[in-house]
């Protein structure tokens, strides 16, 4: 799809009036959905997902005015929808639903495999981050309970923003890294070929 | 006090699907009012996942998310990553030398590139492109086997039009396609040995005679082809058929063999009639002694 696509161009119009940071919150707002559409227990959440923003896309190209003051309101209404079809498909194909759910529920054996392959990517990515960048996710995410939470806060001290906001940012900061750990994986052919987010970590460094 | 502990149990209730349905619904409509709830949903979802990590959940909730997670891809990866970043974080405890000033931590939050959203949508559009191929592909998979049942049908159906067409072929072949209003004479078989000279079958060939049919009886025992082949008694190869088809069971006892007159030459000549198996091996089956004679 070219830049100037106008369902695309519109989605972004609704988003935000600056363009960088409407593709920001395109970007945030897919990764959103595909966990809601997770949570739900759904086996493919992003092609859930691709229905939402089709969808939204062609009520906007139509012409149909959102009002919220929010938007992403607005996708979570159009994905519960999407959901509830989906759970109604699922109930018509019930055998076929449950085989599926059968076969994808019996991949723990997977999960320790795949663990090993995204710590090797986990450390690709970490290599291309900014070392300063690199020490902040690791100090972040490391100490367990109690000294966990001391320890976030003292960082949120340091460097003078709100816990909050800094819970924040570094959910956008591991957001971008489990993207780049996910191409990685793609790129080796780990596990199935799920795309995630393809995000580009070169744009933190 | 109590509303963190609350918010944050309704926040994972609803993630991991075990907050009743009131609660479920009342986070649902909240999302959709204001979506900014999806960001405090998914700093949850990142806590939970590094708690898990770090064997911090209790039974219910740790029971929940390995029932969740492994289920998909996507939430098999990402629990994987969280994993992966304990232990790396976990690990790396050399890394805690002084906390990273705001200059470097600005660099570290700089935002996203909007190529990212753009790679993104693309990448949104080919998933959906992969979806529709993988939907022709399907179709094509399925009318690829129909065809290929249909090659096969037709392979055999071709196989058996082609050995009918080889044993017809062999046999016109063997006797000669005789031209219409060719004379043809006939000598009927017997298998035996005959100690007079009169006794024995007698082809009477007139200098007009162009074709002899020649009816050899058959064996109980049919084959799928036979071959006949002429020889004086000496042994000196006359003339030898290519293989002939069998002849419908129900409509004739015995195997018509056309032969050209003209290689017959006046004395005694024995056929000898073989049966070929299907895998082409030759068994002799009888030999038929008769006189040829050319009235001078």
């Amino acid at each position: 799809m070219s830049r100037n696509e106008p369902a695309f161009e519109k989605l972004l119009e609704l988003l935000a009036p600056e363009r960088e940071q409407a593709g920001q919150r395109y970007e945030e707002l897919r990764r959103g959905l595909v966990r809601f559409f997770e949570w739900r227990g759904c086996t493919d959440p992003h092609t859930l997902t691709d229905e939402v923003m089709d969808r939204v896309a062609r009520r906007v190209t139509e012409g149909e005015s959102i009002h919220a003051s929010d938007p992403r309101g607005y996708f979570y209404g159009v994905a519960r929808n999407v959901w509830r079809e989906s759970v109604k498909k699922a109930r018509r194909e019930q055998a076929v639903t449950s085989s599926v759910a059968r076969a994808a529920r019996n991949p723990t054996d997977d999960l320790d495999r795949e663990t090993e392959a995204s710590l090797a990517c986990l450390d690709r990515c970490l290599t291309g981050l900014p070392p300063e960048t690199r020490a902040l996710v690791l100090r972040y995410y490391q100490d367990h309970g109690i000294a966990r939470i001391e320890n976030r806060r003292r960082l949120a001290q340091t460097l003078t923003i709100e816990p909050g906001t800094l819970r924040i940012r570094m959910l956008r900061l591991r957001d971008r890294l489990e993207a780049c750990v996910t191409r990685c994986l793609d790129q080796q052919g780990v596990t199935d070929s799920v795309q995630g987010s393809l995000m580009s970590e070169e744009s933190d460094s | 006090m109590s509303r963190v502990p609350d918010r944050k149990s309704a926040l994972r209730g609803f993630i991991l699907g075990t907050s009743d349905e009131d609660a479920q619904r009342a986070l649902d409509q909240e999302l959709a009012a204001d979506g900014s709830v999806i960001e405090e949903l998914q700093v949850a979802e990142a806590d939970l996942l590094d708690a898990y990590a770090a064997s911090e959940l209790g039974a219910i909730e740790r029971a929940a998310v390995e029932e969740i997670y492994p289920a998909t891809s996507s939430g098999r990866r990402r629990l994987a990553f969280a994993r992966a970043l304990r232990r790396r974080a976990g690990g790396d405890a050399g890394t805690r030398r002084g906390a990273p000033n705001r200059a470097f931590l600005a660099a570290a939050l700089v935002v996203v590139a909007v190529g990212g959203a753009m790679l993104a949508w693309q990448n949104h559009r080919l998933r959906r492109d992969i979806v529709g191929l993988r939907m022709v592909q399907q179709e094509w998979k399925r009318q690829g086997a129909l065809l290929e049942k249909q090659v096969e049908e037709s392979r055999i159906e071709i196989t058996r039009l082609s050995e009918a067409l080889e044993t017809a072929v062999g046999s016109s072949q063997a006797a000669g396609l005789p031209e219409a209003g060719a004379v043809i004479a006939r000598l009927v078989l017997r298998s035996g040995h005959f100690r007079e000279a009169g006794a024995m079958p007698t082809l009477e060939l007139t200098p007009r005679a162009e074709w002899v049919e020649l009816e050899v009886p058959l064996p109980v025992e049919r084959h799928p082809t036979y071959r006949l082949v002429i020889e004086t008694p000496e042994g000196k190869l006359v003339w030898k058929s290519n293989p002939i088809g069998a002849p419908a069971p129900r409509t004739a006892s015995g195997l018509v063999v056309r032969v050209p007159a003209r290689i017959l030459d006046a004395g005694t000549a024995i056929a000898t009639l073989s049966g070929c198996s299907t895998s082409g091996v030759e068994e002799p089956l009888a030999n038929y002694t008769f006189r040829v004679r050319r009235p001078r």
